[in-house]
C-alpha cells in the first residue's frame, strides 16, 4: 500500500473563479523521492499545502488525501506536526527564532518534548547535517542556503516521515541549491524518508529523484520516471512544459530530430527511443553526441581535426583579433569604472580591489562570479549608493541616468496597487506634483494614466496586473512592474541584481527578450548573476568578477568557451565539438551548417 | 577574552549580579557605595577591558560630576554645602555601579541566556522576546534594501524638507507591508511545526554542576548575611541635617568586609580560573 494516497483532488481558492486543482491523482510509495514540477502559478505550493494536515489553504475541496492510511485532515495536529514536515521557498521568513540554537528546538518545544530528549535530538542532528560550526550563531547571520539548511535540520529534529518541500532553492545561488539537493538525497537514500519536492528550475535535481509529477494549469498531466518525464516534455507542445526541458535533454531532442533517424541505441527493443526516454545527464548525452558527430558530420567532410581535442585554439588567431576590434569600436562607453577599490570597514579586506570596466550603450553585460564575491556591492558603487575610496567613475555625460533594481524587487512597493505605485514614482521624478497622499483601491480608477506611463505598461505586458495587490503577483511579474518602476526614469543605465533568481525558464525568455529590446533602444543593461545560462544565452559581453576584481569582459562565446567547469551545459556538452558553441539553440544551428556545407 | 562566568549555568551566574545591582540601588551609605563602585569598575575592566574604560570615561565619568555637582549647588537639605557633596559623591557612585553592574552583567547573561531564565516564568512571553528580536535584525536588514532601491531610483540627495519626508514614509510603509507579508509565512512555519497544539517545554543546554552548586552556596550565604546587616541598620546613614561619622565599630567593620567579598565574587571566580589555568599550563 502506498504510503501516500491523493485522490481526485479539487480545489478552488475562496476568492477564485476558476479551480486551482483539478482531478488530482498521486500515489507515493515510502522512501520515494518526488519531484514535482510545473511552471510557476501551475499549482504545486497548493498541491503541497495540501499534503500538510492543518496548513491547506482556503477554499472549496473536494477529494482526499491519505497519509499512511489516515485521512490527512483527521489526523491529530501533534502527530501531524512530528510525521510531515514542510520547508517553504523563503528562508527568512520560515526561520521563526534568534538563534540558531533555539530554532533547531523550536518544533520539539511546541510538541512538549522532555527537554532532555531536545538535547538529544539536536545533538544529533547537528553531527549528521554536520552543521556545529552554525550551532552557537544567530539566524540572522546565516545565509540564505545555510537557513535552509537549519530549516530542514530542525524539521528533522522531530522525525518526520514524509518531507515537503516548496521550491526551497528558487531563492538560492545555483552552489546552495546544489548542497541543498545533496543534502535531501542523502535524507532520502540514507533514512529513507519520503521527499517531495516541487521546483520550477528543474535542471540539477531532475535527475536524482524517483520520479517527476509534471503539473499545469492544475493538473498532473504525467508522473513518471525522469527520462520518461522528459520524453513527455520533449514532445508536448505546450511551450511552458516546453521550456523545462533539461538542456542534456533538450539537445538529444534537438540533434536527434534533426538526423532525422531515430536515435536509438539498438538496445531498445521499443523501436522509437524519442517517445519512450530520453537521457536527461551530461554523462549520458555527451558520448552520444560526439559519437553521432562524428559519424555524421566527418561524413559530410568535416575536417576530423576541427573535431577539437582538449586544448587547441578554437579559432584561428587573426580571425578572432579582428572581431576583438570590431567588438570594441562598435560601442561606445556609457560608463567607465577606473580602477576602483572599496572596503566596508577602515581595517578590512577590501571587497572591491583595482577594479575596472567598461559598460558599453547598446548592449547587456552579465557580470557573473560567485558568492560574496562583491557583485551587489559592485552594482552599488555604480548607482552611487556607496563610494569607492580610491578610482574614478566616469559618465559619458553628467546627466547620465543610472537605475537600479534590487535582489527583492519587493523593496520597492508601498502601495496597494501596482499602479499607485507606478503614479506615484512617475510624481515623484518628475519634481513631486503627482505624488499620492494615501492609498486605497477604491480611488485607484480616479487616476489618469499619462501617456508615458501607458507605454511602458504596454511595452511590459502589464496591463492585466494594474489593479494588484504586489505581493500577490509571482516574481516574475513583480519584476515586470518593478521594472516599469524604473523605466519611467528613461534611464541610460539598468543595472540588475541577480534578475532570474526565482523564475522559471520561460518568464527568464521574457525577461530577457525585454532587455534585449531595452538596449536596442540605446540602454545600457548590466546583470550581476549566478546564472551561466542566462548569462551565455542573453548577454552580448560576459565578465567575471573574482577577487574583486573583473576579468577581461568578453562575448559569451568566447568568455564560457574553454571552461571546464565554470560554462553552460550545453558547452560542456558540445564543447569538444564545437568550441564555440555556448546555448543548445548555437548548438543546433553549428550542426545544420556543418551538415549543409557539405 | 574568556569569560569564566559564561561556563556557569545562568541561574547561578545571574545571582552576584542580581545581588550587586539590588544592593547597590537600596544601599545609601558612603563605604557601600564606594564598594561598590570599585568593585563593579575593576570587574568591567576584567571583562569587557578596554570597552569598559571607554564606557567609563566617556559615559560613567561625566555622569559622575554632573550629579555630584549639581547636587552640591542645589542640594538645599544639608546644613551646609558639605552634606550635598557627600550626598552627591553617594548617589552619583551608587549610579554610575550600577551602570557598570549592568555592563558586567551583559558580558555573562546574553540575550539566549535571558531568554532561558525568563522561561521558567513564561515560555510564551520567552518565545516572543526571541521571535522579537529576530525580526529586529531582519527589518534593519529589509530597511537597508529599501533604502538602496530607493536611492537606486530616486537618486540620493533631497534638499527638499518635503520631499525627504515623503520618501521616508514610503519607506516605511513598504517595509511594513513587507515585514506583513514575511510575519504570515513565519506564522504558517510555526503552525506547521505544531506551535499551539498543546503545552511547550523549553530545551535546557546549560548543565548544573558542582562548581555551580559550589558558587550558588558562596552567593546565597554572602546574599544572605549582607541581607542581616542591612536590616540590623549596619548600612544605613544619616546625611542630614549633618552627615553622621561612618561607622566604625567591629559589627560594621565586619558588614563591609562581607559586602565585600559578596561584590567581588564574579571576580574571584575569574581570577580562580585564571589561576588554575595558569598552573595547569606551567604543568604541561
Amino acid at each position: 500500500m502506498a504510503f501516500l494516497y491523493v485522490r481526485d483532488l479539487n480545489f478552488t481558492y475562496a476568492s477564485a473563479k476558476t479551480p486551482a486543482l483539478t482531478s488530482i491523482n498521486l500515489e507515493v510509495q515510502k522512501g520515494e523521492f518526488l519531484l514535482l514540477c510545473g511552471p510557476s502559478g501551475c499549482g504545486k505550493t497548493t498541491l503541497l499545502r495540501h499534503l500538510k494536515p492543518h496548513l491547506e489553504p482556503r477554499g472549496e475541496k473536494k477529494g482526499e488525501v491519505i497519509v499512511d492510511g489516515i485521512d490527512a485532515t483527521s489526523l491529530p495536529e501533534k502527530e501531524a506536526a512530528a510525521k510531515i514536515g514542510l520547508i517553504m521557498q523563503n528562508p527568512e521568513s520560515q526561520i521563526v527564532t534568534e538563534t540558531v540554537k533555539h530554532e533547531l528546538a523550536f518544533g520539539l518545544e511546541c510538541l512538549g518534548t522532555h527537554p532532555e530528549i531536545i538535547a538529544k535530538r539536536i545533538a544529533e542532528t547537528v553531527s549528521y547535517f554536520g552543521i556545529e560550526e552554525l550551532y552557537n550563531k544567530k539566524t540572522g547571520e546565516l545565509s540564505g542556503g545555510e537557513k535552509q539548511l537549519v530549516s530542514i535540520a530542525a524539521i528533522m529534529a522531530m522525525r518526520p516521515e514524509l518531507l515537503l518541500l516548496d521550491e526551497p532553492a528558487s531563492q538560492l545561488d545555483p552552489i546552495a541549491a546544489r548542497n541543498l539537493y545533496d543534502v535531501l538525497l542523502r535524507l532520502n537514500s540514507e533514512l529513507g524518508i519520503t521527499v517531495i519536492i516541487s521546483e520550477h528550475r528543474i535542471d540539477d535535481i531532475f535527475s536524482i529523484v524517483d520520479r517527476v509529477a509534471v503539473m499545469n494549469e492544475g493538473r498532473l498531466v504525467c508522473v513518471d520516471s525522469p527520462k520518461h518525464a522528459a520524453a513527455y516534455m520533449a514532445e508536448n507542445i505546450d511551450e511552458r512544459i516546453d521550456a523545462m526541458l533539461p538542456i542534456p535533454a533538450k539537445i538529444f531532442k534537438d540533434i536527434s530530430g534533426l538526423t532525422q533517424k531515430p536515435a536509438v541505441n539498438s538496445a531498445d527493443k521499443e523501436g522509437n527511443a524519442f517517445s519512450d526516454s530520453i537521457p536527461v545527464t551530461v554523462r549520458e548525452v555527451k558520448p552520444w553526441f560526439e559519437a553521432l558527430a562524428e559519424k555524421q558530420l566527418h561524413y559530410f567532410g568535416i575536417n576530423k581535426n576541427n573535431l577539437c581535442p582538449a586544448n587547441s585554439q578554437p579559432v584561428s588567431k587573426s580571425n578572432s583579433k579582428k572581431e576583438d576590434k570590431d567588438y570594441s569600436v562598435q560601442r561606445h562607453a556609457a560608463i567607465q569604472l577606473d580602477s576602483l577599490f572599496f572596503r566596508f570597514e577602515r581595517n578590512g579586506e577590501d571587497v572591491i580591489n583595482n577594479l575596472s570596466l567598461k559598460i558599453n550603450k547598446g548592449e547587456i553585460l552579465s557580470i557573473v562570479g560567485g558568492n560574496g564575491a562583491g557583485k551587489t556591492t559592485l552594482l552599488r558603487l555604480i548607482c552611487g549608493i556607496i563610494k569607492p575610496y580610491n578610482g574614478k567613475i566616469k559618465l559619458s555625460d553628467a546627466g547620465l541616468k543610472i537605475t537600479y533594481l534590487p535582489q527583492n524587487p519587493q523593496s520597492m512597493f508601498a502601495f496597494d496597487t501596482v499602479l499607485e505605485d507606478l503614479i506615484n514614482t512617475e510624481g515623484e521624478l518628475s519634481g513631486g506634483k503627482r505624488f499620492l497622499h494615501s492609498t486605497g483601491l477604491e480611488n485607484v480608477n480616479d487616476y489618469k494614466i499619462s501617456s508615458k506611463l501607458q507605454m511602458i505598461i504596454d511595452r511590459l505586458g502589464i496591463e492585466a496586473i494594474l489593479l494588484k495587490h504586489p505581493f500577490d503577483l509571482s516574481f516574475g511579474e513583480l519584476q515586470r512592474a518593478a521594472l516599469g518602476m524604473l523605466l519611467l526614469k528613461t534611464p541610460d543605465v539598468l543595472l540588475l541584481d541577480e534578475p532570474t533568481k526565482g523564475i522559471d525558464t520561460l518568464t527568464k525568455r521574457k525577461i530577457a527578450e525585454l532587455l534585449k529590446s531595452l538596449c536596442a533602444d540605446g540602454l545600457a543593461v548590466v546583470a550581476v548573476t549566478h546564472d551561466i545560462e542566462f548569462s551565455a544565452e542573453y548577454s552580448q559581453s560576459c565578465a567575471m568578477l573574482f577577487d574583486g576584481k573583473i576579468l577581461n569582459a568578453e562575448p559569451p562565446e568566447k568568455f564560457f568557451s574553454g571552461n571546464m567547469c565554470y560554462t553552460t551545459v550545453a558547452h560542456r556538452i558540445a564543447g569538444n565539438v564545437f568550441p564555440e558553441t555556448v546555448t543548445s539553440e548555437e548548438v543546433r544551428n553549428k550542426w545544420i551548417e556543418c551538415a549543409t556545407k557539405s | 577574552m574568556k569569560i569564566a562566568l559564561n561556563s556557569y549555568h545562568p541561574a547561578v551566574a545571574v545571582l552576584p549580579f542580581a545581588a550587586a545591582i539590588g544592593f547597590s540601588m537600596l544601599s545609601f551609605h558612603p563605604v557601600y557605595s564606594a564598594i561598590s563602585l570599585f568593585c563593579s569598575i575593576t570587574l568591567a575592566l576584567k571583562l569587557n577591558g578596554l570597552k569598559a574604560l571607554r564606557l567609563t570615561l566617556r559615559f560613567c565619568l561625566p555622569i559622575f560630576i554632573l550629579t555630584v555637582l549639581i547636587n552640591t549647588a542645589f542640594n538645599q537639605n544639608g546644613a551646609t554645602v558639605w552634606e550635598g557633596f557627600i550626598y552627591g559623591l553617594c548617589s552619583a557612585s551608587a549610579l554610575c555601579s550600577v551602570l557598570l553592574w549592568f555592563s558586567c552583567y551583559s558580558a555573562v547573561i546574553d540575550s539566549e541566556k535571558f531568554l532561558f531564565l525568563s522561561s521558567r516564568f513564561s515560555p510564551t512571553a520567552a518565545l516572543l522576546v526571541s521571535m522579537t528580536l529576530g525580526q529586529a535584525s531582519q527589518m534593519s536588514k529589509k530597511m537597508k534594501e529599501i533604502n538602496d532601491a530607493q536611492t537606486g531610483i530616486y537618486g540620493e540627495e533631497h534638499k527638499k524638507f518635503a520631499k525627504k519626508l515623503r520618501l521616508a514614509m514610503l519607506k516605511i510603509s513598504v517595509l511594513l507591508s513587507w515585514s506583513m507579508e514575511d510575519s504570515i509565512q513565519t506564522a504558517d512555519s510555526m503552525h506547521s511545526r505544531g506551535y499551539g497544539t498543546g503545552k511547550m517545554t523549553r530545551m535546557n543546554p546549560y548543565i548544573f554542576g558542582k562548581k555551580d552548586a559550589m558558587l550558588l552556596t558562596a552567593s546565597v550565604a554572602l546574599i544572605c548575611i549582607c541581607i542581616a546587616s542591612v536590616i540590623s541598620g549596619n548600612a544605613s546613614f544619616r546625611f542630614y541635617p549633618v552627615t553622621q561619622a561612618v561607622q566604625a565599630d567591629a559589627l560594621s567593620l565586619a558588614g563591609y568586609c562581607v559586602y565585600f567579598v559578596m561584590l567581588s565574587l564574579p571576580l574571584l571566580v575569574e581570577i580562580k580560573e585564571a589561576v588554575q589555568w595558569h598552573f595547569y599550563m606551567s604543568g604541561i
